[in-house]
């Protein structure tokens, strides 16, 4: 029967046996002299639990930023129907000290009413603040510097067709991460 | 000694798969997802950037839009609107299923709005078979969406359900390259809610429908620059021709604007932003006619290839 340690480059075995005599576990022997086929099952059983630990974990990931999406649209009310969701991960601002932003545009039809809504993502550090602009004027804003007043969500009286951008950054360049949720409300 | 390079090979192999998963899973954003890789759909593709994409098409032709309007202005539901599902079985290409996938998904927010969800679960059927055939049906939660639709206190959690779902649909395809197919989507859905609107607009000639048909030459201009992106492919290439036909009609739509501040109010804790600025449809019913009869056209070869 063929062994494990018979198919090693001799190098590779005497540095095992080196590693097995410093830590004294001479009966871990047995488990490295198992012969091929017992390794490559093994080697399979732990592929596929490595697999299914590795998928498994990132649906769960996948969820939470549905369960997020779900939960802010909740927020935005009964009166707004969900369009759209915007996910946001910014890093902290550099030693420039500019908040690092991202943008998303979106078509906004004219005659209707939108409302847009920021959720922190649980565990952000930072607290998020959204703009909308057309392509320079600054429409709305969820955070005003002046009064240091927040808001969670605004509406959007639409009366020009066309692209506008929203613009989410985090407080004091904070790193966070958090959800939009671009709703219908009514046409006008 | 084969046996050994065998047995050497498939260690190796089995290893590789292993660090690759660890990878994979430390490294996923939690938007992302993972999806069969899909390479035969990109054969003579462009790949051009995500973001770039992304810019030009969030939320072009939310058919919810549409049918609220139409909802609100006391239009009656009327099934015939809504596009045939006869033809799906014999769709050939993945292009032929993308693009249905959004000619139905317009047909279900306008079936939404009305509340029929009786009729919807035809609709979802079809779409989850659509979405199966282009190797998204896990962003599709037809078990759930049927469950909603069989009771119609749920419209709510319908509507949510079945955006989302499209929005996930969407998302995917663009992160993992197919965004051709995502365009076909979108392009569908655009199409599919303006021959609602001009159906409707045939019974009820309202000015807000004609300026909402008029505003569509904005949102075409978006949608032609992304469906170019993709003609280098000869079949995705028909698409884009077909389109080009209805926006040569629409270049003669003129649009105007005006400028003005926005005026914001704070009612009971909420701000809301009054836009000023204004867009103007000057439409003729000359244009207005050629519109439908090119759009009438096109809609109705497409959804039978």
């Amino acid at each position: 029967m063929t062994n494990f340690l018979t198919m090693m480059p001799k190098k590779c075995k005497q540095n095992i046996n080196i590693v097995l005599r410093m830590f004294g576990r001479v009966r871990m022997i047995k488990y490295v002299l198992l012969s091929s086929v017992q390794f490559t099952r093994v080697l399979f059983v732990f592929g596929i639990a490595v697999a299914v630990w590795g998928f498994s974990g990132q649906h769960a990931i996948a969820q939470s930023g549905s369960k997020l999406v779900e939960l802010c649209n909740s927020v935005a009310g009964d009166d707004a129907t969900y369009l759209k969701d915007f996910y946001v991960e910014l890093d902290a601002a550099g030693p420039e000290g500019k908040a690092p932003e991202q943008r998303f545009t979106i078509v906004l039809s004219k005659n209707t009413e939108y409302r847009f809504t920021v959720c922190n993502a649980e565990g952000s550090q930072g607290k998020a603040i959204l703009q909308l602009y057309d392509v320079s004027k600054l429409y709305a804003s969820t955070y005003n510097p002046q009064t240091g007043q927040t808001f969670q969500s605004f509406n959007f009286q639409c009366q020009k067709t066309g692209a506008y951008h929203l613009i989410v950054s985090f407080l004091d360049g904070k790193k966070g991460s958090a959800v939009v949720i671009a709703s219908f409300v009514r046409t006008l | 000694m084969t046996k050994r390079i065998i047995f050497i090979a498939s260690a190796l192999i089995l290893i590789g798969v292993s660090i690759y998963v660890i990878y994979i899973n430390s490294h996923l954003k939690p938007h992302e997802n993972l999806d069969v890789p899909y390479e035969e759909v990109n054969k003579g593709v462009i790949d051009i950037e995500v973001e770039a994409v992304k810019s030009i098409t969030e939320n072009i032709s939310s058919p919810i839009e549409i049918a609220a309007l139409i909802k609100e202005m006391g239009v009656p539901f009327n099934r015939d609107y809504l596009a045939p599902t006869e033809y799906v079985s014999s769709y050939s290409t993945n292009y032929a299923q993308a693009f249905a996938l959004g000619v139905f998904s317009a047909d279900l927010g306008y079936l939404n709005m009305y509340n029929k969800t009786g009729s919807v679960i035809d609709y979802l059927s079809t779409i989850k078979n659509l979405a199966d055939g282009i190797n998204v049906g896990q962003y599709f939660d037809f078990a759930t969406l049927k469950r909603l639709a069989s009771n119609s206190s749920n419209v709510d959690s319908l509507k949510y359900i079945s955006v989302h779902s499209f929005n996930q649909i969407d998302q995917n395809l663009r992160q993992r390259k197919r965004g051709n197919l995502s365009a076909l989507i979108i392009a569908g859905a655009w199409l599919e809610g303006i021959y609602i609107t001009i159906q409707v607009s045939k019974i009820k000639p309202d000015p807000k429908l004609l300026e909402k048909i008029g505003e569509q030459k904005i949102i075409l201009s978006d949608l032609m620059t992304l469906l170019a992106s993709y003609a280098k492919d000869p079949i995705f290439k028909n698409y884009v021709n077909e389109f080009n036909n209805i926006k040569a009609k629409f270049d003669e739509v003129k649009i105007t604007y005006e400028q003005g501040e926005p005026v914001t109010v704070v009612e009971n804790g909420m701000m809301t932003v009054v836009q000023k600025d204004k867009s103007i449809v000057h439409i003729t019913t000359q244009q207005l006619n050629e519109i439908s009869q090119i759009v009438e056209l096109t809609r109705n070869k497409l959804i039978k290839q």
